[in-house]
């Protein structure tokens, strides 16, 4: 793959929106990472509807400036490497774009002295004398690096878009479940979670044997961001056998941040049955994951009644998780 | 200041685990305000339940903990707030333990909880 550089734009496919216009982030050996183009106040990222195979056009106006002698000859680069130029211009922040047609450049200088001379030139041939080249190398796509917050792998299924996913383990000496059949259905149970640094919670899951109602919460508030359906495992046995939810939108992340995931058992119109796990944290509770991205701070608990949904739980214990409740993250 | 009563665990029954004579003290509060639109502040108020006094002194062998959510008007700023924070938490705190009672015992949450198990429930003043 050569001549492809970042920031320019994709079209002629229908494997991509292209309603507002896309154009590539990151480029590497096997893959480009693409970004909407207007619209947006914020990165966004464009995926592809399907996978396979597409033909696709790749451009833009890349633009260098150059220093060479005065006969523009030998010419060497006066950064950046290159840019690309933009496609659309608005008359307003937020006004609709518009196409551009032509670029202009303009040269200030902010000395009062009238002896600076900079030639500018724009011309329409290439330099002489040792011949400009600019190229750049991609690397291969760093490993997406998907990482439970409690749990350390073995068991477990990922509802959802993450299904094929392999997260890493906690790193945390957690070897089994307390037990895996309580009566707990009137109570809402978890954990707190802090983020050492920015990133994703992609999925939130428990072990139960029924399964139920699942929520994240921002730790200084009682509304959820996001509830999920967890499935239950339909076993009784401690050996873990956790239950993921792909959130459908990601909860962003920043460095320190804490949030509090919570399970349910049954809810408003059809009382739980329990089917609860729950599990012992004192050697690890208030420590560092083995990345050193999450910190689990205690396990959470609240009588809400068997009637009730998910609620953000409020009693907390340094000993056990109760609901064995767990998240996926992914890091920055 | 702060309060002297049990350390409850949702566990059915009651076990070692359960513990009698324990320390309650409000260790944080979070004020969530926007004065700019509304004078009304969300506060947070935190509390940390210790084996005993000594080891909250140390900070050594910390149990949990409760949280208790309470809105307040920018004019409450004044006087005694964490005083004021302890008997708001009080009730609460009765409410919460005698639920995990109800719980633990088996018993419907309407009915009453027998008398010889008061004393996971009640909460003595620490001054």
């Amino acid at each position: 793959m050569g001549n492809i550089f970042a920031g320019m734009y994709i079209s002629d496919t229908s494997n991509v929106s292209l309603t507002n216009g896309v154009f590539i982030g990151k480029v590497y050996t096997d893959s480009i990472t693409m970004y909407q183009e207007t619209g947006v106040s914020s990165l966004t990222e464009i995926t592809a509807s399907s996978s396979g195979n597409d033909t696709i056009t790749i451009s833009g106006y890349l633009y260098w400036t150059l220093a060479t002698t005065a006969t523009y000859s030998n010419p060497v680069i006066l950064g950046p490497p290159h840019t690309v130029l933009p496609r659309f211009h608005a008359d307003s922040a937020g006004g609709t774009p518009s196409s551009i047609t032509e670029w202009a450049f303009f040269i200030g200088d902010t000395t009062n002295a009238t002896s600076n001379t900079f030639e500018y030139d724009v011309r329409n041939e290439e330099p002489s004398g040792s011949a400009f080249s600019y190229s750049v190398s991609y690397d291969s796509k760093p490993s997406t690096n998907y990482e439970f917050a409690i749990n350390v792998g073995g068991t477990y299924a990922i509802s959802g878009s993450l299904s094929s996913i392999t997260p890493s383990s906690s790193g945390y000496p957690f070897t089994t479940q307390q037990s895996a059949n309580v009566g707990w259905q009137s109570y809402s149970m978890g954990a707190r979670i802090q983020f050492m640094t920015s990133g994703k919670v992609v999925a939130i899951g428990a072990q139960n044997r029924y399964g139920g109602q699942m929520a994240i919460y921002s730790d200084n508030n009682t509304t959820a961001i996001e509830t999920v359906t967890i499935l239950g495992t339909g076993s009784t046995s401690t050996t873990r056998n956790y239950k993921y939810t792909t959130l459908t939108n990601p909860v962003s992340v920043t460095a320190n941040s804490i949030y509090v995931i919570a399970f349910k058992n049954g809810y408003s119109g059809s009382p739980g049955s329990g089917g609860y796990a729950y599990h012992n944290i004192s050697a690890y509770d208030s420590t560092l994951t083995s990345s050193g991205n999450i910190k689990l701070i205690r396990g959470f608990f609240k009588y809400v009644g068997s009637s009730s949904g998910v609620v953000k739980p409020t009693s907390s214990s340094t000993t056990w998780n109760y609901g064995s409740t767990d998240l996926i993250f992914l890091p920055d | 200041m702060g309060f002297i009563g049990s350390f409850l665990t949702p566990l059915i029954g009651f076990s070692d685990s359960d513990k009698l004579n324990c320390y309650y003290i409000i260790d944080e509060i979070i004020f969530n305000s926007n004065l700019q639109e509304t004078d009304e502040v969300s506060l947070t108020l935190k509390i940390n339940i210790y084996p005993s006094v000594e080891d909250r002194i140390n900070r050594t062998n910390l149990l949990g903990g409760d949280e208790y959510e309470k809105t307040i008007s920018r004019v409450n700023f004044s006087g005694n707030i964490l005083e004021e924070y302890y008997t708001y938490c009080k009730p609460l705190i009765v409410e919460n333990n005698m639920n995990i009672i109800k719980i633990k015992l088996g018993i419907d949450i309407t009915d009453e909880i027998p008398s010889e198990y008061s004393q996971y429930y009640s909460l003595t003043d620490h001054l």
